[in-house]
């Protein structure tokens, strides 16, 4: 293994705003209409700014083969070339991972940390070569093995491909909602999904989220569920209104509209 | 082939520093359309070569070259793919 830079640190607001900006640029270059009607697709984002702006090129003609550890590489950040790897295999077999491994690696290396790569390469001069790179094994999805680097450039990633602003414009328009769908522990829940009602079964929020997100999945490129989740998570369900100690007190929200104006209702 | 037409692109707007958006505005595309030709490698159409190489005051004749030869290419790589593939079919129905 190689060292990397000690990279800057930034909370996660930070890189949840520099995110954001990707998106504004992005909905500013296709237009609103456009991205309500049509959704968010990793080539357009490429075209219309990942490219023009930052000068990224993209490139999923490479076998990208094994890390120093026997693990498949899925995708590589060169910082001198500009150029974002990701493996072609992932194309070949539509692995979900397939465009959270594009975003990764074109936005969260190559936009978040390319300037400071490339400022770094003289401290590090074996990063910046062909041989060096940033690279995204299949370890890199693993929480534990992810270091600082990674969890930024999968924080930033995250936010481009599926903005939270997006991702509650969906929720209002897809499921017709206004407010946070109130978790309350693993039962049955009612979803309106496009003016059709459907109840689902769920054990844990983030299968909930899975559940909202599979149903929302298109408008986001081919986003895996599982990323989307994440997201969903955020915006859509409200896990601090769950008493875990007082279920009772609880009702059922089958329709999903507002029980009242106070989410914590008290008898 | 030495050289693809997005790479020429590239090296001729950088020749000039010019920014994509500044290049889109010069042949009076999106930016968009830029990153096709110098990112996705996708070869634009005669009359837009020709106002590609006023943009940059080059010769429409070099830049349409580069284009031909490189479409030539893909037309013998596809050529030739499709010509294995059926030998490689032919081969198989004869062992069944």
């Amino acid at each position: 293994m190689y060292e990397l830079p000690r990279i800057e640190p930034m909370s996660e607001q930070e890189i949840k705003d520099r995110a954001h900006t990707v998106w504004v640029e992005y909905v500013r270059e296709v237009g609103p209409e456009y991205v309500l009607s049509h959704g968010i697709s990793f080539d357009e984002m490429h075209d219309a700014v990942i490219y023009p702006k930052y000068e990224i090129i993209f490139d999923k003609s490479e076998d990208l083969g094994l890390d120093d550890d026997g693990v498949p590489i899925l995708g590589k950040f060169l910082p001198k070339e500009n150029v974002a790897l990701v493996d072609r295999k992932l194309f070949a077999t539509a692995d979900p991972r397939r465009v959270f491994t594009q975003y990764h690696e074109t936005t969260g290396h190559g936009i978040l940390h390319g300037p400071f790569l490339r400022k770094s390469a003289r401290k590090y001069p074996k990063l910046c070569s062909t041989e060096r790179s940033i690279g995204l094994s299949e370890n890199g999805f693993d929480w534990k093995q992810m270091n600082t680097f990674e969890w930024q450039a999968n924080m930033f990633a995250a936010n481009v491909a599926a903005p939270r602003t997006y991702v509650l414009c969906m929720w209002q328009k897809l499921f017709g909602m206004n407010r946070k769908l109130i978790y309350q522990g693993a039962r049955e829940y009612s979803l309106t999904f496009n003016d059709k009602s459907s109840r689902v079964n769920v054990h844990s929020p983030l299968k909930l989220a899975w559940v909202i997100a599979k149903k929302m999945q298109l408008y986001f490129g081919g986003l895996s569920a599982q990323s989307l989740a994440y997201q969903v998570l955020e915006v859509a369900i409200d896990i601090n209104g769950y008493d875990y100690g007082d279920f009772g007190r609880y009702q059922v929200v089958p329709s999903l509209t507002p029980l009242s104006n106070d989410t914590n209702i008290k008898e | 082939m030495d050289i693809t037409f997005a790479q020429k692109i590239r090296e001729l707007r950088n020749k000039k520093e010019w920014s994509v958006y500044q290049l889109a505005e010069a042949i009076n595309k999106t930016p968009g359309y830029v990153s096709k030709i110098e990112a996705r490698g996708e070869i634009p159409s005669p009359e837009m070569i020709v106002k590609l190489a006023e943009a940059f005051g080059t010769s429409a004749e070099e830049l349409a070259e580069i284009a031909k030869a490189e479409k030539s290419a893909e037309l013998v790589k596809n050529v030739t793919k499709k010509y294995d593939d059926a030998v490689v079919l032919y081969r198989k129905s004869r062992k069944k």
